[in-house]
């Protein structure tokens, strides 16, 4: 399994396709900051990055979430296509081999790739204005490190769609019509509990928050960062519960595909 | 049972019958492709619970779509045919699961009132100044609101809501019921205002109590009661001791204002017939017995309340020609455009009213009117614009905003507690009327308006008047929205005066610092104008004067 995970690394680096999207996405996000706080200012006053995160870090953890799909349809059907998968099981790797050899990187570098788009935008702004004391960077860490959980399973699951449909094109389309269709719903998009891995991920990035106001003085918004423990430990179990079903699916499909 | 999981239901019993038959189906056709079907009963409950929340009396048929996962992970027939049968019964099961259960989709009101609670008790600005005692509500409302649980009662609900807002005196603290805001409070005071009499007792200036919205063909308009007959006893007590349980339901942030409106809230105070005496023509005093009749109290009280609170019949911003030498101009909020709005600039408005100015100076008129009445506020910057037109020039003070901590997000106070006083707003005078101005305000001139009449009271040529002060709640609104679309709103941004205490809203005290100029007597004069006459006492007073 470790030659495979090796191989699969070095095929990361060659990826044009997933390498591309990961700098467009960064290229898109970094262009939306520059349009909303380029001059640094916003409607009720200096912009920093505790001030952009608590403001925008639902709707920065969208993009990101289109590298998922991507990444992992190609790192997984790609290689279903070239018949790589076949002549692994061919030379004599078996298929538990072949599946987890293959999840494995997938999980973590699509994992770690989103989480750090997700967080492009905040490091940028901080880079040049500063953290602030909008939020504190410990509730943001604790949310950022949250959303690995939904991010592993969604990855977990659509690893289980790739294993089925092998065709990297064709996942891409059903995950973007997928995520869109759902996205439009408002009641799905705010549903509390961790059912889809996307509304989950919607509500740790969704910060709730409170304001003031003088007659003459900017709106003052006040975060509420902390997020309930209760809720923090069902998304991380439930994600697991996802992710591992997930897993397992995918790799008994795998186990007696015929590979046609 | 709700629309989505009826169809939850529907589709799992659909789908188990195909994958029964899929079953024997894939294995003729020896094709692994089709155990990918057995996934679908899966994806298609987890997008339902997604739209519809999770419930735990449906658990029966989210767990008959997993079972159906073992003809995916398993290609013998005879487990796939088993698994689809049981997923099948499962979510048969879940329908007299959810029909029996008192639990099912039951709304929690009692967490909406801890998460509303725990924001009020955190961010509403007037906890000091106004004494609240946050254990002691939470003691006493928590148990409702789980009493509302127990009987998933929304209108119960909001009759709980209505009566822990108003222990706030204060205007700007408010519940809004989901839907229909008008019919869903209308309902409300129908259940909790009590019966219809056939009148409604209001107690005059001079401390009487008179009869007022005499309904014609009522019992008591037959036994000769009529608009202005004092009423001297109601069920064996006194009109000024009627029981006034119904105050509960309304929020004063003034105590003169409570005790003008009273008598008039609480006149379906009874059973279902009551004793009331009162003074005939003669001056006589006689009793009758007074059947509850069909309607509820609450419709005569809004009629009755329209009546003595109603302002000028036109739209909002309309001028009005009431005489040879005066218009008045109707300001039903402080709000104009929508261009407005956005911009918060009322510089249109300005040159509107300033045009208005012009034509009546050129027809010799010297008198404006501002008819404030159930003025619902809006915007200060609205304030500003129109008390610029009719301030001498000059500065003059607005109020002042308090000192914000960034760090620590909230207010700054100083070691006794007050408020730490920051900018002094104020807004530049104009002088483009040198006429006499009245501004005519009620009980329900509030936020904005109360600062209309905070700023304009002390301007020369100006007058305000009504039957009662303004509301007396200026301070900002925030608001909390609970998953079902309720909500409150609060004081959540402080407003000081020159002193450094929070600008207009009452103390412990219950006196609001917004005292109009003159308080317009409500007598028998107003009774018969008002209520026999149909016509605005309050605007004759203000030509008169």
């Amino acid at each position: 399994m470790k030659n495979i995970i090796r191989s699969q690394l070095f095929q990361l680096k060659k990826d044009k396709i997933s390498i591309f999207t990961f700098i467009a996405i960064a290229v898109v996000e970094l262009l939306l900051v520059y349009m909303m706080y380029g001059t640094n200012k916003t409607y009720d006053g200096v912009i920093t990055g505790g001030e952009e995160v608590a403001r925008t870090l639902s709707m920065f953890a969208l993009l990101p979430q289109f590298f998922m799909y991507i990444f992992t349809a190609q790192s997984i059907g790609a290689d279903f296509k070239d018949k790589t998968c076949n002549y692994e099981i061919m030379s004599g790797h078996t298929r538990l081999q072949v599946f987890f050899g293959r999840a494995i990187p997938t999980i973590i570098v699509s994992a770690l790739g989103t989480i750090i788009l997700v967080a492009i935008p905040g490091i940028a702004i901080t880079a040049i204005y500063g953290w602030g004391n909008t939020i504190s960077v410990a509730d943001y860490i604790v949310r950022l490190l949250l959303m690995i959980f939904p991010v592993i399973r969604i990855t977990c699951e659509f690893i289980l769609f790739s294993f089925i449909i092998r065709n990297p094109y064709v996942i891409m389309g059903l995950s973007y019509v997928g995520f869109m269709v759902l996205g439009i719903n408002e009641s799905i998009l705010h549903n509390y509990t961790p059912v889809l891995g996307f509304t989950t991920i919607n509500n740790i990035s969704t910060i709730d928050f409170w304001y003031t106001y003088g007659l003459d003085t900017d709106i003052r918004y006040i975060y509420e960062t902390a997020m309930p423990t209760g809720d923090i430990v069902s998304i991380i179990v439930v994600s697991l519960l996802f992710a591992a079903a997930a897993l397992y699916l995918g790799y008994m499909f795998f186990k007696n595909d015929d590979m046609h | 049972m709700e629309y989505y999981d009826i169809l939850l239901i529907i589709l799992q019993i659909v789908f188990s019958g195909v994958l029964f038959w899929l079953g024997g189906f894939a294995e003729k056709r020896k094709n692994p492709k089709w155990r990918v079907c057995y996934l679908v009963p899966v994806i298609v409950t987890l997008i339902i619970i997604a739209i519809n929340n999770f419930e735990i009396n449906m658990l029966g048929a989210y767990i008959g779509s997993a079972v159906c996962l073992a003809g995916f992970v398993k290609e013998s027939v005879k487990i796939r045919r088993i698994s689809s049968v049981i997923a099948a019964v499962l979510a048969a099961v879940s329908i007299p699961v959810c029909l029996l259960s008192g639990s099912y989709r039951i709304y929690d009101y009692a967490r909406d009132f801890k998460n509303a609670f725990d924001h009020m008790k955190k961010y509403y600005v007037l906890s000091e100044h106004k004494g609240i005692d946050w254990d002691g509500l939470y003691n006493e409302f928590l148990p409702r609101f789980e009493e509302v649980n127990r009987l998933q009662d929304e209108m119960e609900n909001t009759i709980v809501w209505t009566e822990f807002c108003a222990r706030f005196n204060d205007g700007h603290v408010g519940f809004v019921p989901s839907g229909d805001y008008e019919l869903a409070m209308t309902e409300m005071y129908d259940k909790v205002l009590g019966n219809d009499y056939g009148f409604a007792p209001m107690t005059l200036s001079d401390g009487r109590t008179v009869a007022v919205n005499v309904g014609a063909d009522t019992e008591a308009y037959n036994a000769g009661i009529r608009n202005g007959t004092v009423i001297t006893g109601w069920d064996g007590v006194a009109p000024e001791n009627i029981d006034d349980e119904a105050m509960k339901y309304f929020t004063f942030a003034d105590k003169d204002n409570k005790e003008f409106y009273r008598t008039l809230i609480c006149g379906g105070t009874g059973g279902d017939s009551i004793t009331v005496t009162f003074l005939d023509e003669s001056g006589n005093e006689k009793s009758v017995a007074l059947q509850k009749i069909g309607a509820y109290y609450s419709g005569r009280l809004k009629d009755a309340m329209k009546a003595v609170n109603g302002g000028i019949e036109t739209g909002h911003l309309m001028w009005e020609e009431i005489d040879e030498n005066t218009s008045a101009l109707r300001l039903k909020m402080m709000m104009s455009d929508s261009k407005s709005m956005k911009s918060d600039n009322y510089d249109s408005l300005s040159w509107s009213i300033e045009c208005k100015i012009e034509e009546m100076k050129e027809s010799g008129k010297n008198h404006i009117i501002l008819d404030m009445r159930d003025n619902a506020g809006g915007s200060d910057e609205m304030v500003k614009a129109i008390a610029s037109i009719f301030a001498s020039e000059g500065e003059h003070y607005y109020c002042t905003d308090p000192v914000w901590d960034y760090m620590k997000k909230c207010y700054v106070t100083d070691e006794n507690g007050n408020f730490v006083k920051g900018t002094d707003n104020y807004y530049t005078g104009r002088q483009l009327w040198d006429g006499k101005v009245t501004i005519l305000v009620n009980a329900n001139s509030v936020s904005a308006a109360d600062h209309t009449v905070l700023v304009m009271k002390e301007l020369e040529n100006v007058t305000i008047m009504g039957f009662t002060e303004s509301n007396g709640s200026a301070q900002g609104v925030g608001s909390v929205v609970f998953r079902n679309e309720a909500g409150i709103s609060f004081s959540g941004s402080l407003l000081l005066d020159e002193n450094g205490k929070p600008s207009v809203d009452s103390g412990a005290d219950y006196e609001s610092g917004n005292d109009v100029d003159v308080i317009v007597p409500f007598d028998e004069e107003a009774v018969r104008v008002i209520f026999d006459e149909g016509e605005d006492y309050l605007l004759q007073k203000a030509l008169e004067y």
